[in-house]
């Protein structure tokens, strides 16, 4: 019966898929260039050399299907069709986001699948990242994410690249870089080396921007209470005359606090990571899409900004500040929207991917002394998943009672704030995959302190606002939910 | 792996200057977060302050990386300033990083006078008055010239205060101001100057867009400060590293600074060179402050040289490191360094490069 129900499907569906194949059409030919992945409709034919994977958009299982004999897709209810390229793929990152002239150009392709997993990690990266963007997974695109993230880990110590590299320090790098990539996208590196940046990203032509937007901002000159010591004009010579202008141009924008349609110019010339530059097969969208890639909020257009948040500005603020920079007040209903697409994304990369990096975690062998810390660590990240699972709505404090759109911005913070957590402890993981046993202990209060940064997170992400909550004793992380309370028969 | 922290201190203090000249004291304690909030501040009888602190406190904890929730800082502050005074807002900053450990002060007490309207970016500011305060406090005997004196803002044209002027937190490690439209990045290097007086001075290079390309590298370099055979050695060292580096010519106006102004030797060209590599953002960051020391007769080459006083050197930057440095030696050290050497400052989490030329690998 299911099989007719099948066919009747793709029969009624063939004329609206042949003509969304037209722009399909134009981006299956860049597939495997500037392409990484691409969207399919129910009935398409999975192009040659390219894996479909079928993903259930409730539950986030995924299946593949190669393009042998050239099936066609026929689609269940509520499921997405993606196909990717294995590649190779060719791209630069700026390893910190204050040396934009120092890159690095990475090669990798998307392996073929293991088969003794359960799901391959780049499909549950698909699913949990990219199921709902609008647009193909680009080169560009995903090597922003894959900035962040290497970004990230080497402000957290868990890569380490250091001025001067030696080889043994280069080669630990890579060792490192390789893991990351794999553990945290399922992306394979082929080839990494250090590259000059420069004719694309000029740091000096960044600064000269930054000089213009703080000249052009309309309160440009500020005049406050105490009077400040102008910079570096004070130095008696001519090299330094441009230098006066103030420290105050617009800086890192805490991505959680930028509302959308935060001046673009001003944020990428600010964070200094326009850098991205493919090095091979890109185009004007990579040189133009630098600039929103590296201002969060510009993802707005897609509905949700996968890869968001600066690694400088990781903790999400449970108050805004008060930021001149701030951009003109939207209207409140887009803002609403925002917020709402924004914590539902990432409550949804929160349900999908904590029980895999549960699993991840349990996946590690402990030294012996350190079993009783993984099992404590295991039973958190546990409860952290089902702390998510349970999360009540962004717009509603009790059936009945709405929130305030402020305490539901702060909500939508704290959830990509969690997600920044579970980024970092991506990146652990695959530290800890390659850790000596003697380090594990080390890395194991790393991963205490990322799960309580979690579990504070997903509290203030429950909190409404109030000023007396505290945090219940069992979902707490620290000393006092680790003290073990012994069952008594004494009824006090 | 090299520990990512040192031990945190259970508590801290910084100092700071009222407008009326007393001296407060900003003291940092932690204990378990348990279900409180990450911050809580105490001025007894001023809620309304306790406030503005925590939010203080709260906004320049975003421009930091590694957030930990597990633990709750509480500050306290003994006087209570006046209402328009917001000198104290970076001892309170400060307080709360060295009770963390975020940051560690080179020598105690601190005493740190700054404030600012945008410490979310890490921006500080200055005041005029902050240096007069300071002298006077001096000359009544509040605090000691010796103490380490910290003030916002960028250094004022005078400089018979023996402070250090710091204009965005990241400075306290030498990195470069992401938002600002001039990078300036430091770099450590040792001074042997017998015994007890040895220390880590800092060389500061500043570069900002040259408008029209110049004719001479070395005219775009200034040293303001420095006398003329010094400032000859600057500029000629940059703009022979800069030729290595292929890039660096004609691009940049430079300013380069020092933490004393006299010294003897050489010793500095090594940290000048990777402090201009790293403002001109052509070199990789480490975590913490960049320490270096080598010359070389051959910057065109890239080639480093060793210097004199190895031993009181090296021991004095075993001392000094902290989590997060990066070390560089010549490569003519490496095997007098001794086998010990490295392990022990990887153990405080630093690294050690003895490198033959600068650059990649």
């Amino acid at each position: 019966m299911e099989l007719f129900k099948r066919m009747r499907k793709r029969g009624g569906g063939s004329s609206p898929a042949s003509s969304s194949a037209v722009p399909a059409a134009a981006d299956s030919g860049r597939l495997g260039g500037e392409v990484i992945a691409l969207r399919l409709e129910s009935g398409a034919a999975v192009p040659a050399e390219c894996t479909a994977v079928l993903i259930s958009q409730p539950s986030g299982q995924t299946r593949r299907i190669g393009a042998f004999g050239t099936p066609r897709l026929s689609l269940g209810e509520g499921e997405v069709a993606w196909c990717f390229h294995p590649g190779p793929y060719v791209f630069a990152v700026a390893p910190f986001p204050a040396a934009s002239e120092a890159g690095l150009r990475v090669e990798f392709l998307i392996d073929a699948g293991d088969p003794r997993v359960q799901q391959q990690r780049f499909d549950l990266f698909l699913a949990s990242e990219w199921c709902g963007a609008a647009g193909p997974l680009t080169v560009a695109g995903f090597g922003a994410g894959v900035q962040l993230a290497v970004q990230n880990a080497l402000a957290e110590g868990l890569l380490d690249l250091p001025p001067c590299t030696s080889v043994e320090e280069w080669h630990a790098f890579r060792g490192g870089l390789n893991e990351l990539l794999y553990t945290r996208f399922g992306v394979t590196v082929q080839d990494c080396y250090p590259i000059d940046l420069h004719p694309a990203t000029d740091l000096a032509a960044t600064l000269a921007a930054t000089l213009a937007t703080y000249r052009a901002r309309p309160d440009a000159p500020s005049d406050a209470a105490p009077p400040t010591v102008t910079r570096r004009n004070a130095a008696p010579t001519a090299a330094a005359q441009p230098a006066a202008a103030p420290s105050a141009a617009a800086g890192i924008v805490p991505s959680a606090v930028a509302p959308a349609g935060a001046s673009t110019p001003t944020a990428a010339t600010a964070t200094g990571a326009a850098a991205i530059v493919p090095v091979e097969g890109g185009d004007g969208e990579a040189a133009a899409g630098s600039a929103s890639r590296s201002a969060p909020a510009a993802g707005s257009a897609r509905g949700h900004a996968p890869f968001a948040g600066h690694p400088a500005a990781q903790p999400a603020p449970q108050f805004a500040p008060v930021s001149e920079s701030a951009p003109a007040p939207q209207s409140s209903p887009a803002k609403a929207a925002t917020s709402a697409a924004a914590d539902a994304f990432a409550l949804r990369r929160l349900f999908l991917e904590l029980p895999p990096a549960t699993t991840a975690l349990r996946m590690i062998t402990p030294p012996a002394s350190a079993f009783a810390t993984q099992q404590e660590l295991l039973q958190r990240l546990s409860l952290a998943a089902l702390d998510v699972n349970t999360m009540p709505s962004l717009a509603w404090k009790t059936p009945g009672q709405p929130l305030p759109e402020a305490a539901q911005g702060a909500r939508a913070a704290a959830a990509e704030q969690a997600t920044t957590a579970l980024n970092t402890i991506w990146s652990l993981l695959a530290k800890l995959k390659q850790a000596p046993e003697a380090d594990i202990g080390q890395l194991f209060d790393e991963a205490d302190r990322l799960i309580a940064n979690l579990e504070f997170a997903l509290f203030a992400r429950r909190s409404t606002g109030a000023d007396n909550e505290t945090m219940p004793a069992e979902l707490q992380g620290g000393a006092i939910s680790r003290e073990r309370r012994e069952p008594t028969l004494g009824n006090q | 792996m090299t520990p990512l922290t040192p031990p945190r201190p259970p508590s801290a203090e910084c100092r700071t200057i009222l407008a009326d000249g007393r001296v407060a004291t900003i003291t940092a304690t932690r204990r378990p977060r348990a279900n409180r909030a990450e911050v809580k501040c105490v001025v007894p009888g001023a809620p309304q302050l306790s406030e503005t602190m925590q939010n203080v406190v709260r906004l320049a904890r975003l421009t930091e990386t590694r957030f930990d929730s597990r633990d709750q800082v509480v500050l306290s502050m003994d006087l209570m300033p006046a209402a328009a005074d917001r000198n104290w807002e970076l001892a309170a900053v400060l307080a709360d990083r060295a009770v963390r450990s975020a940051w560690l002060p080179d020598s105690t007490p601190v005493v740190a006078l700054g404030w600012s309207d945008r410490w979310h970016f890490g921006h500080i500011s200055g005041s005029v008055n902050a240096a007069t305060l300071a002298a006077a406090a001096i000359a009544a005997g509040a605090i000691s010239a010796a103490d380490n004196l910290l003030l916002g803002g960028d250094a004022a044209a005078e400089q018979t205060l023996d402070a250090e002027y710091l204009d965005h937190l990241g400075a306290l490690t030498g990195h470069a101001d992401p938002a600002s439209a001039v990078s300036s990045a430091r770099a450590w290097f040792p001074l042997h100057s017998g015994g007890i007086n040895d220390a880590l001075a800092w060389v500061e290079v500043s570069v900002s867009p040259l408008d029209a390309p110049a004719t001479d590298e070395e005219e775009t370099i200034a040293a303001p400060g420095l006398d003329l055979t010094a400032q000859l050695a600057v500029r000629q060292v940059l703009a022979a590293a800069r030729h290595f580096d292929g890039k660096g010519l004609g691009r940049w106006k430079t300013v380069v600074r020092f933490a004393q102004q006299r010294f003897q030797g050489d010793s500095y060209q090594l940290a000048l060179v990777m402090a201009d590599r790293l403002a001109r953002g052509r070199e990789f960051i480490p975590r913490g402050r960049l320490i270096a020391t080598g010359s070389s007769t051959a910057w065109h080459a890239g080639r480093v040289e060793p210097v004199e006083g190895r031993q009181p050197k090296t021991e004095l930057i075993l001392k000094q490191a902290a989590p997060g440095d990066r070390v560089l030696l010549p490569a003519a050290w490496q095997d007098e360094l001794g086998a010990d050497y490295k392990p022990a400052l990887r153990a405080k989490g630093a690294t050690l490069a003895c490198v033959e030329r600068i650059g990649l690998i």
